[in-house]
């Protein structure tokens, strides 16, 4: 034994204690005895006993009340008390009991009864400190746990829920069922200063559901920065989610883009619920459905990335939600239901705020029946370009290397044309030159122009006033879409970059092998048409951002001019 | 002398107790004059509660000392005091009294045998 048992024989007769402490020393347990009840308690303090034979009759204060205090003082550790008592009056006994005894001895002792009760105790006794020692040990590495998933949550939010979420244009709603989240909401401008949304919900909630959200968010913030279409990013994410994520996980997803320019929201949806845009002061409703498998589920060879184009004019609002809000249920097991998602926000006056109201109906529905799936509900209102908030400034390091005085001739061939798209790649090359990188955006939005004109309507000879009516932009994106499939030709741009000491010029040709166009009468045109046809946007954008725009030739080769100066910023 | 003790529990004690046997048969002597004194005096002054207590102490040593009849009659008179039975009180105060003298003599003789 590794330490001896100490024990306090409380008792007023002293032939009792001569007798209980003999015994009780012989079988090899350190005894201290008490002669009344305010003795017990004092050497209770004082020789911290592990067990108490206490005798339940003694005058001032009775073995009850002793019982009592000894057992409030010992706190969470067992002390066992045996009352020593003759098992005669039942209601006695029952007194015994009340006041924390855990066991009787009756006169006249036996040594071999007593034996048993006390091995049978300390057995006890050592149990339940052994219990207590796990239990803190559990509850200590609870509470590590507990500290570690709250660091990976911070760790997590930073990825998961970065971004410019925080601009007044986007509504959030997200509430996790556990510290981390299946579902996932990002949102990031890319270099044209289009603003894409990723809702993503995984299957199955907490820390696995959490998983595939760092490579996911990775590859949007990376590749929306960089300025690669959806449908590229798209295709990445699932690639890498299919080759990560165990079969039977998946993440339906949906992705928006924001053209503020252009006032149009392109989308793909996989698996999630119908996105609703409402359109002219909520007079029109147009429903984003799922036409695609979640991502992870298909490989890359049959992952569709088609996005569609729908026109969204300042003012118009898109709500997006995880099925969570759909199937949150109420006491009764009811769903919410697609019903009344529909009802609220094609019900709602315009004056009424859409995603307080939804908040609101869930909340109620749900009501204290604990909610089952991660509820995650998002609103995007389009505002006109110069309402967009200024974009964080990227702190780039200053350069004094760099290239100064160049040319750079790409030119892209059919198959390039159909498959890749150029601008990451041109914009990685030309943020190379330090000066350039300030005007990323600007740059950005140039190249797009250009190309998308010399792609369309130059090598497919698409007609933009396609545009103006009312399916006009379905149609233009299925005729794009067919012309690009037997496309002949080619795109080319050549760069010159000229800079002297504060000021500079990026100097942009491209050409196309289209047939050209009258641009003559059309830049006249172009003076008098109304602000809002859809077609001629990308010209004078254009003509915003650049200090010249020259066409030559039939009308197949432009030359523009990017100048900036320090002074400008 | 057997009548009044339970000579296989003395032996047991005996036993127990090794050297300490003749302390504690001191002891009891000691005590249970003391406690016996005690009852008659709480029955005097009319104290009920002690008297019960005094009776229940002296019913415990007697009991352990293997005084069988005299623990018989203290459960009686502790009955008796808890339940205020005060006719019945001077009855059994007497067969204690009767009682409590043969257990002496025999603790005596067997204390002398020691």
């Amino acid at each position: 034994m590794a330490e001896t048992i100490r024990i306090l024989v409380a008792d007023d007769s002293e032939v009792d204690r001569l007798l209980l402490s003999t015994i009780v020393r012989k079988e090899g347990y350190e005894v201290q005895q008490a002669v009344d009840g305010f003795d017990a308690l004092q050497m209770f303090e004082t020789y911290r006993p592990q067990m108490v034979l206490l005798d339940a009759v003694m005058p001032g204060i009775d073995g009850f009340e002793v019982a009592r205090r000894i057992k409030a003082q010992a706190g969470e550790e067992f002390v066992p008390i045996i009352f020593l008592t003759s098992l005669t009056e039942a209601d006695e006994l029952a007194r015994c009991v009340e006041a924390g005894g855990d066991d009787f001895l009756s006169k006249p002792y036996n040594k071999v009864i007593l034996k048993a009760k006390l091995n049978a105790m300390d057995r006890m006794r050592e149990m339940h400190h052994t219990m207590q020692l796990q239990r803190d040990e559990i509850t200590h590495h609870h509470a590590h746990l507990v500290q570690e998933q709250e660091a990976a949550k911070a760790v997590f939010d930073n990825v998961a829920h970065a971004g410019n979420l925080n601009v007044p244009f986007i509504k959030t709603l997200i509430s996790p069922l556990a510290i981390f989240n299946g579902d996932v909401l990002l949102a990031s401008r890319n270099p044209a200063d289009e603003v894409y949304v990723l809702l993503g919900d995984f299957t199955g909630h907490g820390l696995t559901a959490a998983i595939g959200t760092m490579p996911l968010a990775e590859i949007f913030y990376g590749m929306t920065q960089k300025g690669f279409l959806p449908g590229e990013i798209l295709r990445e994410a699932n690639r890498k989610l299919q080759g990560m994520l165990p079969k039977g996980y998946f993440c339906c997803a949906m992705l928006v883009a924001f053209n503020f320019h252009k006032g149009t929201v392109e989308f793909w949806n996989g698996g999630l619920p119908q996105g609703v845009l409402l359109r002219d002061g909520q007079k029109s409703l147009v429903h984003l459905d799922s036409k695609h498998l979640p991502l992870g589920i298909v490989g890359d060879d049959r992952f569709d990335a088609t996005t569609q184009v729908v026109e969204m004019a300042p003012g118009d609002r898109l709500v997006m939600c995880t099925d969570g809000i759909i199937e949150a249920r109420d006491k009764q097991g009811n769903q919410f239901g697609f019903e009344a998602f529909n009802r609220i926000v094609a019900g709602a006056d315009p004056r009424v705020d859409i995603f307080e109201r939804l908040k609101d109906a869930v909340y109620r529905h749900i009501g204290s029946s604990g909610r089952e799936d991660d509820i995650t509900l998002v609103e995007i209102t389009m505002v006109l370009p110069e309402d967009l908030p200024p974009p964080a400034n990227e702190q780039v390091a200053e350069s004094v290397t760099g290239s100064e005085e160049w040319r750079l001739s790409y030119e892209l061939r059919p198959r390039s044309l159909r498959a890749a798209n150029p601008l990451p790649l041109l914009q990685h090359v030309l943020m190379e030159v330090p000066q350039l990188r300030s005007h990323a955006g600007s740059i950005y939005t140039v190249l797009a122009e250009l190309y998308s004109n010399a792609l369309e309507h130059g090598v497919l000879g698409l007609d933009s006033s396609l545009k103006s009516s009312a399916n006009g932009f379905a149609d233009y994106y299925r005729a794009r879409a067919l012309a690009l499939e037997d496309l002949q030709g080619y795109v080319r741009f050549d760069f010159r970059c000229e800079i002297e000491a504060a000021r500079g010029s990026l100097i942009i040709t491209v050409e196309d092998s289209g047939p050209g166009f009258d641009f003559r009468s059309r830049l006249s045109e172009l003076e008098h048409t109304s602000r809002l046809a859809y077609h001629g946007r990308g010209m004078r954008l254009l003509r915003s951002l650049c200090q010249s725009i020259e066409y030559r030739g039939k009308g197949n080769e432009v030359e523009v001019v990017f100048a900036w100066s320090e002074e400008d910023g | 002398m057997a009548e009044q003790l339970d000579m296989s529990l003395l032996n047991e004690l005996r036993d127990l107790m090794d050297g300490e046997f003749s302390v504690l048969l001191d002891v009891y002597i000691r005590e249970s004059e003391r406690q016996f004194h005690e009852a008659n005096e709480a029955w005097e002054t009319g104290d009920m509660d002690r008297l019960g207590r005094s009776a229940h102490s002296l019913k415990g040593a007697s009991c352990n000392i293997g005084a069988v009849q005299l623990a018989d009659y203290c459960a009686e008179l502790e009955s008796a005091a808890k339940q205020r039975l005060e006719t019945r009180v001077p009855e059994m105060l007497n067969k204690v009294t009767l009682e409590l003298r043969e257990v002496r003599d025999a603790v005596y003789a067997v204390r002398l045998s020691c």
